[in-house]
């Protein structure tokens, strides 16, 4: 079994973001989709995901409707907005910063 | 937060359960998915579907999570806190019941006495933009007071356009419709400036300012003429002269004063035939009243200015100490200027009352602490399953205030209730002849009184409910766990503090009330050193003076007719300066009198001699004084024949008269009698100078044979027949000495019944605590009574705790009389600075109630049955 980490303040907005570029998805598949992508290692923590989900929907980046999933069973699927997708740019930027910083301290120091 | 947002949520609150469906549905979602996803790996349903959950964790917390972010939190938390606080209500009805009176009866008190300020000192005049008017007036260098002159109110018209407008006025008195009325003699502006309307016929117009024309208040309209429309065109007596009347005003509008006005005239035509105003009042330099309407956007101080420059202006020629030094404006917005004094002057009204709703206050927070206690179970459980401690105290506060809001009802009816028994009181318990006299504003219980219960009922519960549920829910977890909530010392200390806070407080109120009852009491019992049973003032108009003499003296009723310049017992005696040959002096008021006029009013002289025929010739240089007068300017020695230099007061009006100089004998000595009001007592000092027929004062003072309120009534009908519209008043003396003492009589049963409610509602709080700790203790007193106990035993454990708080209790309440009583006594000469009996009888008093309403419990106490005392809880 490989090992498991938390996510770190504040990304997962940004993954929630990024699975949601492609395609529409309901809350399970995001967190699906989030562990299948990260081998594993990302564990999505279903209490933080469902209160991330509906501030984001609060703050507009992303909005929520109502269809009929592979089960036959009405589930709440979610999609970027255009706000979304700028706010998904600033966050993929600041990531990017944050990582490249912490690489080159762990390097060099 | 935008007020969409604010929308978003509201919406939300409303469409709660949908929210909250689809909340679960999208949470069962999420765990149907991932056990669909564990039986595909091969799981059986059961297992999948016990590991999804288990996986997926708390889902109650989630969804608090989630509901947090939607941010409809508080909203559906105050939604969720009424429906249960109603619920709980609703199983204690008594509970419930007895808390809404209890805080309605100090709501109600507070209301009735905010009805009382709000329509003297808060609610504004109902005319145009209130806020702008002021009275004017200004001081001079030797700091007198004066009025504007017509040349004034020109230059403030025309000057730098800090004033709008101005209007001038005078207060006038005279019969209207059979009865005395209040009216103004004002400049042809006022309403217009004023933006009052009328109901009927019109207002006044620029040339009606020389005619003799009257416009009615709406209410002498309705009361004095039936509002007979057909009174428009028709004449009325003032001043002896027909007036016309031109119109109503609109309801609501009394003048922009604290007595009501009943009518209105110009004010050159009232100068015209008012036989008060000679030749000198209709001079260009005649000072009158006036009140200005600031320019919009014009401050306070701004105008100051600019009218402290238009006066300077004006005054610059006169003498030095004549010039306009300092020019004072007081707003005319509401009857009483708001100001600090007059809040200060207010402050023992609000004080008082308001104490009575701390005290409810204090009683429904010991009810409340109470059961909040027998709740600690349920609110332990709540805690332990992770409920915030804040959420609680918000929910419990949520109860009390929902628990309150009917007292605001209650509260409002009982103010409306209390200010209309108390108006149809006072003037039903007035001395009949003085209730034309008597106005007072409107006393409405309006919307506005509607907020103020609401408000005062709000922070009440506030008050009451906070301190309860932080207590309630400071739990320990030993405690909560055991599910045994003792009380600790330090909660009894508290609550006892409450008790002795409530003692104090209902004793302060009782002293205080007592010390005014007595002095009440003692006012009635007054000995005004003059006979007054059956002697009648008659004031007559002046022109009419000579004639009135005449009727009276040929009326077979009278038996002798005595005339003065004061009407006794009057507060507005003249005052002089006087000086001894020793050089010992001081202001001194005065009146002037007929010779027979201590003989009339069985003043005796008890030196010297009283005036005779001689004394009353103009420029006679006697006098008499009293023996307080003899005492202060002669102490020890007789005053008899020495002379003393009285300096006259400059005539109002014309500040430049010079004072004059007199030097005057004393020819007699008299008893002391009551100057001015009943309630300063005797021993003013007064001195009486002769009257001379020229000089003769304002009323004659009539003793009547036979019974004097029909020989009043006789008198008043014969002078009206024989002398129509001659007369202004006519009284007995008995009258106004029942009148100058009643205010007092009045305000000091009003101290009374607040005193009697306090300690009523102490007693109610005694009651409850000592109940409840009896409940408290309940195995333990089965198990004292086992042991055997006596009933006294018991009787005496119970009721030791409640003696030494209600002693502690009234001794701090004492304390704070004393203080307060020096006070009183500094503002009401009559009232002792430590009155012994009110502190003793009052502070016994509230002792004794406390100890009654402790016993009826304790009583109880000592029937516990101790098998079933011990099988308890």
């Amino acid at each position: 079994m490989t090992t498991r980490l938390d996510l770190l303040q504040g990304t997962l907005d940004l993954l929630i973001l990024r699975t949601l570029v492609a395609e529409p998805r309901h809350g399970w598949a995001i967190s699906e989709r989030i562990q299948e992508l990260s081998r594993d290692v990302l564990r999505v923590n279903q209490g933080s995901l469902y209160p991330a989900l509906h501030r984001l929907e609060q703050q507009g980046w992303i909005e929520s409707e109502w269809a009929v999933s592979e089960l036959g069973r009405r589930a709440r699927y979610y999609q970027l907005t255009t706000a979304g997708k700028k706010q998904l740019e600033r966050e993929r930027e600041m990531w990017t910063q944050f990582s490249a910083a912490v690489g080159r301290v762990m390097r060099l120091a | 937060m935008t007020l969409r947002a604010w929308l978003s949520r509201v919406k939300a609150v409303v469409s709660r359960s949908r929210a909250e469906g689809e909340l679960d549905d999208e949470l069962s979602f999420h765990i149907a998915m991932q056990s669909h996803k564990h039986r595909e790996a091969g799981m059986d349903a059961a297992a999948a579907e016990a590991r999804a959950r288990l996986e997926f964790g708390n889902v109650e917390l989630v969804k608090e999570d989630a509901r947090d972010v939607r941010g409809v939190r508080p909203l559906e938390d105050a939604v969720q806190d009424v429906r249960y606080a109603l619920r709980s209500l609703a199983r204690a009805p008594a509970f419930a019941l007895s808390v809404i009176a209890t805080i309605g009866i100090g709501v109600g008190i507070t209301s009735s006495a905010f009805t009382v300020l709000d329509a003297y000192l808060l609610r504004p005049f109902d005319v145009r933009d209130p806020g702008a008017l002021f009275s004017v007036n200004w001081m001079d260098r030797e700091g007198r007071y004066h009025d504007l002159t017509r040349a004034d109110v020109d230059a403030l018209r025309h000057a730098n356009g800090a004033v709008a407008d101005v209007m001038t006025f005078r207060t006038v008195r005279q019969r209207l419709g059979a009865a005395v009325a209040a009216g103004d003699a004002v400049s042809v502006n006022a309403f217009d400036m004023l933006g009052v309307h009328p109901a009927i016929g019109r207002m006044f117009r620029p040339d009606d300012a020389a005619l003799p024309v009257v416009v009615l208040s709406h209410d002498a309209w309705t009361t004095r003429f039936g509002s007979d429309s057909s009174i428009l065109g028709r004449r009325v007596p003032l001043w002896g002269s027909a007036f016309v009347v031109i119109g109503v005003a609109r309801p609501g509008y009394t003048g922009l004063f604290k007595k009501p006005r009943d009518f209105w005239v110009p004010f050159a035509a009232a100068d015209a035939v008012d036989p008060t105003r000679g030749s000198a009042a209709r001079r260009d330099d005649a000072e009158t009243s006036v009140v200005a309407r600031l320019a919009s956007g014009v401050t306070a101080s701004q105008a100051r200015a600019a009218i402290g420059a238009v006066l300077q202006a004006s005054t610059a020629n006169r003498s030095d100490g004549a010039r306009a030094i300092r020019v004072s404006l007081e707003s005319r917005e509401s009857p009483i200027a708001s100001s600090v004094r007059a809040y200060a002057q207010f402050m023992p009204l609000v004080a008082s009352f308001g104490l009575i709703l701390l005290l409810a206050c204090a009683n429904v927070a010991n009810v409340l602490l109470a059961r909040g206690m027998e709740r600690r179970r349920e609110l332990g459980i709540r805690l332990a399953l992770g409920a915030a401690r804040a959420r609680l105290v918000r929910q419990l506060v949520t109860e009390s205030i929902v628990l309150m809001l009917p007292a605001a009802a209650v509260g409002f009816g009982l103010a409306w209730f209390i200010v209309t028994a108390g108006t149809r009181a006072v003037f039903a318990t007035l001395p009949a002849d003085l209730a034309p006299f008597v106005r007072s504003v409107p006393l409405e219980a309006d919307w506005r009184v509607v907020v103020f219960a609401l408000l005062s009922t709000i922070g009440s519960a506030v008050v009451c409910g906070l301190a309860p549920s932080l207590r309630a829910t400071r739990l320990s977890v030993v405690e909560a766990t055991r599910g045994t909530f003792g009380e600790s010392g330090q909660q009894r200390t508290r609550r006892g503090a409450l008790v002795i806070g409530q003692v104090a407080a209902s004793s302060l109120l009782l002293i205080t009330a007592t010390i005014l009852l007595r002095e009440a009491s003692r006012l009635s019992r007054t000995e005004t050193g003059l006979r007054t049973s059956d002697v009648v003032s008659v004031e007559p108009q002046p022109r009419f003076r000579s004639a009135v003499r005449s009727a009276l003296e040929a009326n077979r009723t009278v038996d002798a007719v005595a005339s003065s310049s004061i009407l006794p017992l009057d507060m507005k005696f003249p005052s002089m300066h006087v000086m001894t040959g020793d050089s010992v002096g001081g202001e001194v008021v005065y009146d002037r009198v007929s010779a027979n006029y201590f003989d009339v009013l069985k003043i005796a002289i008890v030196a010297g001699r009283p005036f005779d025929p001689a004394d009353e010739q103009a420029h006679a240089s006697s006098v008499i004084i009293t023996e307080a007068t003899a005492r202060r300017l002669w102490p020890g020695t007789s005053p008899i024949g020495r002379s003393i230099r009285v300096r006259t007061p400059p005539t109002a009006g014309a500040p430049d008269s010079a004072s004059r100089d007199r030097e005057v004998r004393v020819v007699g000595i008299a008893r002391d009698v009551v100057v001015g009001s009943v309630a300063d007592g005797k021993g003013a000092s007064l001195l009486y100078f002769p009257n001379s027929r020229e000089l003769e004062g304002c009323c004659f003072l009539a003793r009547v044979r036979g019974d004097p309120d029909a020989a009043k009534r006789a008198l008043d009908a014969d002078l009206d027949r024989t002398v129509p519209g001659g007369v202004e008043r006519i009284d007995r003396l008995e009258t106004l000495v029942a009148g100058s003492i009643y205010p007092f009589r009045a305000a000091y049963f009003v101290a009374a019944i607040l005193g009697i409610i306090a300690l009523a509602l102490t007693a109610v709080g005694v009651y409850g605590v000592v109940a409840y700790l009896i409940g408290q203790r309940t195995r333990e007193i089965g198990i004292r009574i086992a042991l055997g106990a006596l009933t006294s035993d018991v009787l005496l454990l119970t009721m030791r705790q409640a003696f030494r708080q209600a002693t502690v209790g009234a001794l701090i309440g004492c304390a704070l009389a004393v203080l307060l009583a020096r006070v009183i006594s500094a503002n009401l000469p009559g009232v002792p600075a430590f009155d012994g009996v009110a502190f003793v009888t009052a502070s016994i008093s509230v002792v004794a109630a406390c100890l009654v309403a402790a016993f009826v419990p304790s009583r109880r106490a000592s029937a516990i049955d101790p098998t079933a005392a011990l099988r308890h809880d």
